[in-house]
């Protein structure tokens, strides 16, 4: 019997080479100073694998329609057995990977991994965070949500803004001028053959380059980077202290993976899958989409670019990112490894991870994104409402009812997305107020084909009472004022009836 | 460390039963009215049922003078302008069982003891004549004379603008029931007495006939 198999095993390997190809692969000599830091790329890998195989079960599930697709995810959820559970990990392992992919990087560049020789490697392992992020869009792309009909349309805006070929792009992003059943087409053949076949090719010459330069060392200080004379030094180094990847370097890797795919795996499984939120509706204006945690950084930045740099930056930045981490080996591949004798890289490193941080925070937490059940939930302060007129408290459900307190917070409460109206009347006359109302600007809609004459006047005379005590109306001196009487016309300049006490 | 490994592995095993591996379901949670009053109506109707914008819920004779049909009729279709329908099948957001809930809730809640005001809730417009003069008896002291020249203590209810906005059975319940959240004298009751139901038709004539006839009705 063994003899029997060891027989089949010979002639395999007699006419593959199989295992003569892997095990130096296994047993190539790693440093043995090289310990926990050097988990995160197997972790990476691992998490990919994950998603392979996680992926094609839920391709074998998914209808990539946009007439199916968000149907066949609520079926994948509630209807197949754990098919909860494979969407929930693909999702939570899709995170993991972006996390783990990061931590790797910022590892390498902390101990100067990337200098002589292995700047190739760490060049292709940009363009694997390029694809990892790629692949998570495209991701967020097949729930055909809410979220991914926003997101694709922001994408979408984004490519059309490029000068002169902007349109031709658009309509290549998405197969057509508008998202529709092409647009899902195109990012689901992204999502399961492009990207994919790329990221494997990639990281195949990802881990190619590894074993041609070897596993970097852990820095020292002092100990300084010669192209001259670094290959000699390393080789001699490993041979003469190094240990063998398997089973040294492995079991680390292995135990590392374990413990990060339990935690996947727990989290998949008391938090479910993401999504699907909401139908990918664009006429259902009570929406909150937000992108997927890896790009909650671009949401809040974008939303916090000033009006006029906006189209530069959402233009400059992208390639201008692409190129300098591209570029990081080209600037120095030599020289000080250790972290200590490197302050400006280690500063600009935390500069970086602050503000993504903070964008990031920002993108959870986003003050300005409208508070949708505003104008349902939040009542109107009684300190106002105690001292409307029968016309400010109509213009005060007129506020409610066209949800401007989705947007508009009244003493603090409502949405934060635009000024603070508990003060309105004191701070602008009421032309002012009817201007703003009618014709939008500084990001607010135009009301003025939205609202009735009516509906403008007891909107704008409610604002007007808006007031903090004893505050008068705001008006400007020497102007008209409206009468007091609500029969006579009103003149330029006009002031609100004076409010009356209950 | 191979020790801990075992350690670690027991402890994942032994949690595993603690893995809530359930099959999520598509399921309507069930909110109670108070829930769904503060989600869909404090906006408008104020946190606790009264001192909101728009008139208070929290009224015994109101909830005791409308029916539950007709409650649950005004939340799902809607009234005038500023009232949106709630029911699912008008566009709004809540289904017929979770409207029946939030009327039956705020009837027992707010509704308790209410003692009706002796008319229907709505009811036809009297005649405008007549009514003009059960105003000048019976508002004016408050919201002013008619015609614009003297203001009044809580604002005009003649002003054409607060007309075009006010439906006409809006109009008829603030006359009915005032708001008593806003304090004495606001409770439908001006010089301590409720108006007949002939006078109540006839103001809310009076008053339908001081709307603008011209231009874009808000109703």
């Amino acid at each position: 019997m063994l003899r029997g198999l060891r027989a089949i095993l010979g002639w395999t390997e007699d006419r593959s080479g199989a295992i003569g190809f892997v095990a130096p692969i296994l047993t190539h000599r790693v440093p043995r100073n090289a310990k926990w830091w050097y988990v995160f790329g197997s972790a990476t890998l691992m998490f990919f694998s994950i998603q392979l195989v996680s992926g094609v079960l839920l391709a074998t599930l998914y209808a990539p329609s946009a007439a199916d697709a968000y149907q066949s995810l609520v079926y994948i959820d509630t209807q197949v057995p754990m098919g909860w559970m494979l969407r929930a990990i693909h999702g939570w392992s899709s995170n993991a990977m972006v996390i783990m992919v990061v931590v790797h990087m910022l590892q390498v560049f902390l101990h100067g991994a990337f200098k002589f020789p292995r700047e190739l490697t760490w060049m292709v392992g940009v363009l694997l965070l390029f694809c990892t992020l790629a692949l998570a869009f495209t991701g967020q792309i097949m729930r055909w949500d809410q979220d991914a009909y926003w997101g694709l349309g922001i994408g979408a805006s984004i490519v059309d803004r490029v000068p002169v070929i902007g349109n031709q792009l658009r309509n290549i992003m998405l197969g057509g001028p508008y998202i529709g059943g092409a647009t899902l087409s195109r990012f689901f053949a992204l999502h399961v053959f492009v990207l994919p076949g790329l990221t494997i090719a990639l990281v195949g010459l990802h881990i190619a380059l590894i074993l041609k330069n070897g596993v970097s060392e852990m820095p020292k200080p002092g100990e300084v980077v010669d192209p001259a004379t670094y290959r000699r030094d390393y080789e001699s180094r490993t041979h003469r202290t190094g240990v063998p990847f398997w089973p040294d370097a492995a079991q680390r890797d292995m135990i590392f993976c374990g413990l990060a795919l339990i935690m996947v795996v727990g989290l998949a499984a008391f938090y479910g899958p993401f999504g699907p939120n909401g139908n990918p509706d664009p006429t259902v204006i009570d929406a909150n989409p937000r992108p997927d945690s890896a790009f909650l950084w671009i949401f809040a930045a974008l939303a916090l670019l000033p009006a006029q740099v906006e189209t530069f930056l959402l233009l400059a930045a992208p390639p201008v990112i692409v190129l300098g981490l591209l570029a990081v080996p080209l600037i120095s591949n030599r020289g000080e490894r250790a972290p200590t004798r490197r302050p400006v890289s280690v500063l600009v490193m935390l500069v970086i991870c602050t503000a993504l941080a903070a964008l990031t925070w920002l993108g959870v937490t986003s003050p300005w994104s409208p508070v949708m059940d505003a104008w349902t939930s939040v009542p109107t302060p009684v300190r106002l409402v105690e001292r409307l007129t029968p016309l400010q408290m109509q213009g005060a459900l007129v506020m409610q009812n066209q949800q401007c307190r989705n947007c508009h917070a009244l003493d603090g409460t409502g949405g934060q997305r635009g000024p603070d109206l508990g003060d309105v009347g004191s701070r602008l006359s009421w032309d002012q107020l009817v201007r703003q109302v009618q014709q939008g600007g500084g990001n607010m809609p135009a009301y003025g084909k939205t609202l009735s004459a009516a509906e403008t006047v007891a909107v704008v005379a409610f604002l007007q009472a808006c007031r903090t005590d004893g505050q008068p109306p705001s008006s400007i001196p020497g102007a008209l004022q409206r009468s007091a009487s609500p029969d006579l016309p009103p003149v330029a300049s006009p002031v609100a009836a004076p409010a009356a006490a209950p | 460390m191979k020790r801990l490994l075992a350690t670690l592995a027991t402890l994942f095993a032994a949690a595993c039963d603690r893995v809530p591996l359930e099959q999520p379901m598509p399921s309507q949670a069930v909110v109670s009215w108070d829930g769904l009053y503060l989600t869909h109506c404090a906006g408008c109707h104020g946190a606790d049922g009264s001192l909101g914008a728009a008139r208070p819920m929290r009224d015994p004779a109101y909830l005791a003078t409308l029916s539950r049909d007709e409650l649950i009729r005004v939340i799902g279709r809607g009234q005038g302008r500023l009232m949106p329908a709630f029911d699912q099948s008008a566009g709004g957001p809540l289904t017929a069982e979770e409207i029946a809930r939030l009327a039956d809730g705020m009837r027992q809640a707010w509704g308790a003891g209410g003692v009706p005001v002796g008319m229907p809730w709505s009811g036809s417009a009297g005649a405008a004549e007549a009514g003009a003069s059960v105003y000048a008896a019976h508002c004016q002291a408050c919201h002013g004379a008619a015609d614009g020249r003297a203001p009044g203590t809580h604002g005009s209810v003649t002003d054409a603008n607060y007309l075009r906005l006010a439906s006409d059975q809006a109009l008829r319940s603030a006359v009915l029931f005032g708001r008593a959240d806003l304090g004495a004298g606001c409770d439908g009751r001006p010089n301590g007495r409720r108006l007949q139901s002939q006078e109540v038709a006839d103001v809310v004539a009076f008053l339908i006939s001081r709307r603008p006839a011209t231009g874009r009705s808000d109703r």
